[in-house]
């Protein structure tokens, strides 16, 4: 929201000694959140108001002539213009060197010099509304220089001071007015602003004489308005003015306007809004030609509006809308109907001022999409009683700028007028206990008072009386009075102090242990380096690899883009992406993640504590991608690192037995059938490792690289009892290495040989595979075995005995022969 | 070379001892033969050039199966009983002193030789050969970071999930479904596929809530289930991703990470969240960075802050980056709201508290200085392995 500190002026007043900085550094400690601020009039700096004296023709030039013009100094300017609307007398602008133009208002602007045009020297230059951005309040045609005669300004003012735009914008973030339906209007910043100056706050000038007609009081003359919804709607007022000129305002109303961001539009609407910039109450005016006695209603099913925006809209009975005897005509509190707006030929109209619910105008502008200044404020809940403030204000604006308009003398009214004022108790202790500061009794009533709060001293407790701006749900309890005694008192006067905390047992964070030594080994180790990739899975993605047919995929509602259609199921994707993205600049690399995935079954957490419901699975994976040269095989170093965090944790490989895959399908269409397993821990299936497949991998654009890949769920290492490893003395007795190759067939798997031999004799300690040679027909393996007692020193023939017995089995067991 | 102090040493050794005794014997003998061997292997070792002669000389006296030595030390075992200690004894110890001999003689050849080939000359400023390193994503080394120094001031590291109901990531945090708030937090719904519209709630106040699953807007979904399972006194932290639906940008993600910090005692006031605040701040960036407060509006706490830090180009005189302020948007935090506090099961009228939550990435940002949030989830590494 743009507040105009000119404006805030009027209703405040500040110390001599207060810069807009300052004014700008308070309220953003006190109050709400500046955005930024700046100067309004600083885009019209070095232009002037000027008379043209006389009009000469250019000696080289058709379209060009040269203008004396005055600009209340001795001399007159010499100034070179193709501006085809200029006669002598006339009142315009003059940009001197070093203002900022747009050249025929395009572009980046541009500091003006002193040049000369076809011969001729400029001075200046004469300015077209659309070149020094005044477009908005001079609409001009082509070629068009700024016409300024009617306003009658001196020659040789500043242009910006000229239109009352030497003002200071602030623009404060809506998203910190949130909870304050009262900021939504200068006058409620000028509160503020006030009590943080400990200033007094104006009064608004007001129509006082009128008088407010409830509609329960018929008297059958004159303007009829009924709610058929008071909780929806709990309070309407309507005011007829006859004999209304609709036109242009004046200029002050335009530029404050313009200045707050808003578009000028005719002398009724731009005081509708206008009051709705004072006081942040929105209104509206009806053609009073075209609409009979008004009704505030839910719509009917199937009932239909076109909006001043010109869009029909299709209501339904959970819309609140204004309507006539026939139809709707405005949709409460987010738009009028084209129907009844305010015209040239508008003769009559009706004000509204009017109160709506809440949650009611938040649901309508959702269902219809339409955002406006007026539902922004009233979804934030505004006071009540200011709607009647609005009417007689814009009454008193209408009586002012239209002095030939008639205006009601009484105000039509129904709904309630807000009365019941809360009150809250709280104790001076209690303030003290919350800042932590030694706070006096004295000053916190001080501040509540400055801010409106009405307090009473019942000696133990105060007694705080809510003003109705306030107790609008934004004041409800000590907690929302601590806030405003202490924001006011000053956040920065408040002296750190820790906090006296006793000692508690904490519980052992063992997930994160786990987790953190996953990741050490990886980055450490195994040299990996670690990703984050995002949550979700594209469309195409989900389409390409058939996951939609899997049943546990979870979709998002309302995704961004087809990009976040599905949650992971599976971090290998990511991580396949990933490599083709880096294959541009390394050959070989090793990438893993550690991340929830989600799954539609039941998960471990609840919904609520005590519903019975549980959210979707999501439990912690890792996966990891190796990727190398087309004649590496990364599918062993993959391997290996399980096998490391084996060594640390139970984790065991088995076969992906053949048609009997234990993951998702679109996992095992994207793996080499060979070269994959299963990797278990105890007996439960929880990952796999294997090689991406040649088509997978050019589906991700990674061509003539191998890529090996693994993926565990994480849950069952996170809850494990974590065991600790017990200490072993080192053996006493001396060890014999013994070395054995053999020829054997090609389909013999080395797992089933070791553990046939580790079978043979407890004195075999350990069998460290060596390596795997291509003899054609047949393989050569060839490993290394590790012989030792823990009771006395082995002899050579022992050794012997044992290493025939090995080589035997193989023979009898594997049709293995020794080499 | 071959140092010669050492020959004189072992050249007047136990000689005169052993030779006092004139006795013709089998041991005499054994004696002479074992000091002409000494002196053989002595007056060799002085004309020993190179390493391969070592090597010849060794195998010739030392030899386990034909060495003249081991030859000499067999036939100790034919002597008489009572002779064999002592001559064993100074057979064992001419073996070991020509051992040691042979050690030093070869220690003096290996670096004369790597002396004597001058033309090849080691060029010790070659690199080093460096094991592949693997790298922490830079997130996880500032999360660790962090959860460190909160550890350190007795904050636990609390867990929870990123798909969350719709209860613990607003209703429970006193942003009910009405509130304009939620507009402040674009939010990731996710398709149910089951039917339930409304869940049946237990316990004390019996009810119904929506079944609306989202993805968590912050990690403050925690804070609740951390009241309900650890109850109060309670100081912890909940590091994790959350998630915006917003369109991405430099400044925007719509997956990011976020460190809620929350902390429920007795008497919890506004000025003891400063000085923690100011502690966290001076523990993670520096004693030089400054905080400050300033009014905030998030409806999980009341009083609501902004938290500002001081910017540290500028040390508050004002810059570009800071927009001339001095200072930079950090973190929003407040006094737990009574709300929040009975949502957990906490009694508001005993204990108070205070909140934040704060990006990890944009921490990262301002301390590395990187522009640009979304090379945090690119998988990029020029950008990961820079850390």
């Amino acid at each position: 929201m743009l507040v105009s500190l000119n404006l805030l002026k009027r209703y405040v007043d500040l110390p001599a000694t207060a810069t807009p900085e300052e004014v700008v550094a308070k309220l953003s400690a006190c109050t709400v959140e500046v955005e930024d601020f700046f100067e309004a009039g600083k885009d019209l700096k070095n232009i002037v108001v000027c008379k043209v004296v006389k009009l000469e023709k250019h000696p080289n030039a058709d379209k060009l002539r040269i203008v004396r013009v005055d600009m209340g100094k001795d001399s007159l300017l010499k100034v070179v213009c193709g501006g085809i609307n200029l006669y002598e007398g006339m009142l315009t602008a003059v940009a001197l060197p070093g203002a900022m133009v747009k050249w025929h208002g395009e572009g980046e602007s541009v500091k003006l010099e002193r040049t000369k045009i076809r011969g001729e020297e400029s001075e200046g230059m004469i300015c077209a509304a659309n070149e020094i951005g005044l477009a908005d309040r001079f609409p001009a045609g082509e070629l068009e220089i700024i016409d300024l005669t009617v306003l009658d300004f001196q020659i040789g003012k500043s242009l910006a001071e000229a239109f009352e735009l030497d003002d200071v914008i602030i623009d404060i973030d809506n998203k910190s007015i949130t909870n304050r339906p009262d900021l939504w209007g200068h006058y409620g910043i000028a509160r503020e602003v006030a009590a943080i100056y400990d200033s007094k706050l104006k009064p608004l000038e007001i129509e006082e004489k009128a008088e407010t007609r409830e509609a329960k009081d018929k008297d059958g003359s004159g303007l009829k308005v009924s709610i058929k919804d008071y909780k929806l709607c709990p309070r309407y007022l309507g005011l007829m003015v006859e004999n209304v000129k609709v036109k242009e305002s004046p200029l002050w109303l335009r530029n404050a306007l313009t200045l707050v961001g808003l578009r000028p539009i005719n002398n009724i609407v731009d005081v509708t809004n206008y009051v709705m910039v004072e006081i942040g109450q929105p209104m509206h005016a009806f053609d009073a030609e075209v609409v009979g006695n008004i009704v505030v209603r839910v719509a009917n099913q199937g009932e239909k509006i076109i909006t001043l925006d010109k869009v029909e809209m299709e209501l339904d009975p959970e819309t609140l809308v204004i309507a006539d005897s026939k139809k709707p005509i405005a949709v409460a509190g987010v738009m009028g109907g084209l129907h009844s707006q305010i015209t040239d030929k508008t003769k009559k109209i009706i004000l509204e001022a009017a109160n709506f619910e809440a949650v009611g105008v938040r649901k309508t502008s959702q269902r219809l999409g339409v955002r406006t200044d007026a539902s922004m404020r009233f979804e934030k809940s505004l006071d009540v009683n200011l709607a009647e403030a609005a009417i007689r204000r814009a009454s008193y604006l209408i009586k002012e700028i239209i002095p030939e308009a008639k205006v009601a003398e009484t105000i039509v009214a129904d709904g309630k007028v807000a009365t019941s004022e809360e009150t809250i108790e709280m104790s001076v202790g209690y303030i003290q206990t919350k800042t932590g500061v030694e706070i006096s009794k004295g000053e916190i009533v001080d501040i509540l008072k400055r801010l409106g709060f009405v307090v009473k001293d019942k000696k133990e407790n105060l007694a705080v009386t809510v003003p109705s701006w306030r107790a609008t749900g934004d004041i409800k309890t000590k907690e929302d009075l601590s806030e405003e005694v202490a924001r006011i008192y000053g956040y920065e006067k408040i002296k750190p102090e820790f906090p006296e905390v006793r000692i508690k047992t904490l519980p052992r964070e063992g997930e994160r242990i786990v987790i953190n030594k996953i990741k050490d080994q990886l980055s450490g180790r195994a040299a990996m380096n670690e990703i984050l990739n995002y949550s979700f899975w594209p469309k195409k993605l989900v389409d390409d690899l058939g996951v939609e047919r899997e049943a546990e995929l979870i979709g998002l509602l309302n995704p961004l883009s087809e990009d976040q259609a599905y949650l992971r199921m599976s971090l290998v994707p990511g991580l396949l992406k990933n490599i083709s993205d880096n294959s541009r600049f390394y050959d070989e690399f090793k990438l893993y993640e550690v991340g929830r995935i989600f799954l539609d079954r039941k998960g471990k957490y609840k919904i609520e504590k005590h519903s019975k419901e549980h959210l979707p699975d999501q439990p912690y994976y890792l996966a990891g991608a190796l990727v190398g040269p087309a004649n590496k095989e990364p599918f062993w170093e993959a391997k290996g690192i399980i096998e490391g965090l084996g060594e640390e944790f139970d984790l065991d490989f088995v076969a992906w037995s053949a048609g009997r895959n234990p993951f998702y399908e679109f996992i095992n269409k994207m793996t080499d059938k060979e070269k994959r397993l299963v990797i278990v821990n105890g007996k439960e299936k929880i990952g796999w490792i294997g090689e991406v497949n040649v088509s997978t991998a050019d589906y991700f654009g990674v061509k003539n690289r191998k890529i090996a890949v693994f993926e565990l769920d994480l849950t069952a290492i996170l809850e494990a009892k974590e065991e600790l490893k017990q200490y072993r003395p080192a053996p006493k007795y001396p060890v014999v290495w013994r070395d054995i190759a053999i020829e054997v067939a090609w389909k013999t798997h080395w797992e089933n040989i070791k553990k046939e031999i580790a079978k043979i004799n407890p004195l075999i300690k350990e069998i460290t595979f060596l390596s795997e040679y291509d003899l054609g027909k047949k393989k050569s393996l060839a490993w290394r075995v590790k012989y030792q007692s823990e009771e006395r020193t082995l002899k050579d023939e022992e050794v012997a005995a044992l290493e025939a017995e090995v080589v035997g089995m193989l023979e009898s067991k594997f049709g293995a022969k020794r080499r | 070379m071959v140092p010669s102090s050492s020959f004189a040493e072992f050249k007047a050794g136990f000689f005169p001892l052993i030779f006092t005794k004139e006795r013709i014997n089998k041991e005499d003998m054994l004696q002479d033969k074992l000091k002409k061997i000494k002196q053989e292997i002595t007056a060799e070792l002085e004309r020993t050039r190179t390493l391969e002669q070592l090597e010849e000389l060794n195998k010739k006296y030392f030899s386990r199966a034909s060495g003249e030595l081991t030859q000499l030390v067999r036939e100790i075992k034919n002597l008489a009983e009572e002779e064999r200690p002592m001559i064993g004894k100074i057979a064992n110890e001419i073996k070991r002193e020509a051992e040691e001999l042979i050690d030093k003689v070869r220690v003096g050849l290996v670096e004369h030789s790597a002396g004597q080939n001058k033309e090849k000359i080691f060029d010790p400023t070659l690199p080093g050969r460096k094991g592949a390193a693997g790298s922490l994503h830079i997130l996880t080394q500032i999360r660790r970071e962090v959860e460190e120094i909160m550890a350190g001031l007795g904050f636990i590291v609390v867990d929870g999930p990123e798909l969350e109901s719709e209860w613990y990531n607003f209703e429970a945090v006193n942003v009910p479904s009405w509130h304009p708030a939620r507009d402040m937090q674009d939010t990731f719904y996710v398709k149910s596929k089951g039917k339930i519209q409304k869940a049946k709630v237990g316990g004390e106040g019996e009810r119904e809530i929506d079944y609306k699953l989202v993805m968590r807007t912050h990690t403050s979904n925690v804070q609740v289930r951390a009241m309900e399972k650890y109850g109060v006194p309670l100081r912890c932290i909940v590091p994790g991703r959350a998630f915006r639906n917003e369109a991405t940008d430099a400044r925007h993600e719509h997956n990011f990470h976020q460190v809620e910090g929350l902390m429920v005692d007795k008497n919890i006031s506004i000025a003891n969240f400063k000085a923690v605040l100011d502690a966290i701040i001076k523990s993670i960036l520096g004693a030089d960075y400054k905080t400050r407060i300033r009014p905030g509006f998030f409806p999980f706490v009341e009083p609501g802050f902004e938290v500002d830090l001081s910017c540290i180009l500028c040390q508050t005189k004002g810059c570009r980056v800071c927009k001339q302020t001095g200072w930079v948007e950090f973190c929003g935090a407040g006094m737990v709201h009574p709300n929040v506090l009975k949502a957990g099961g906490v009694d508001p009228e005993k204990y108070s508290g205070f909140a934040f939550g704060f990006g990890l990435e944009r921490l990262a940002m301002m301390r590395y200085g990187i522009n640009d949030i979304r090379l945090f989830e690119s998988g990029d590494l020029r950008f990961l392995r820079q850390f």
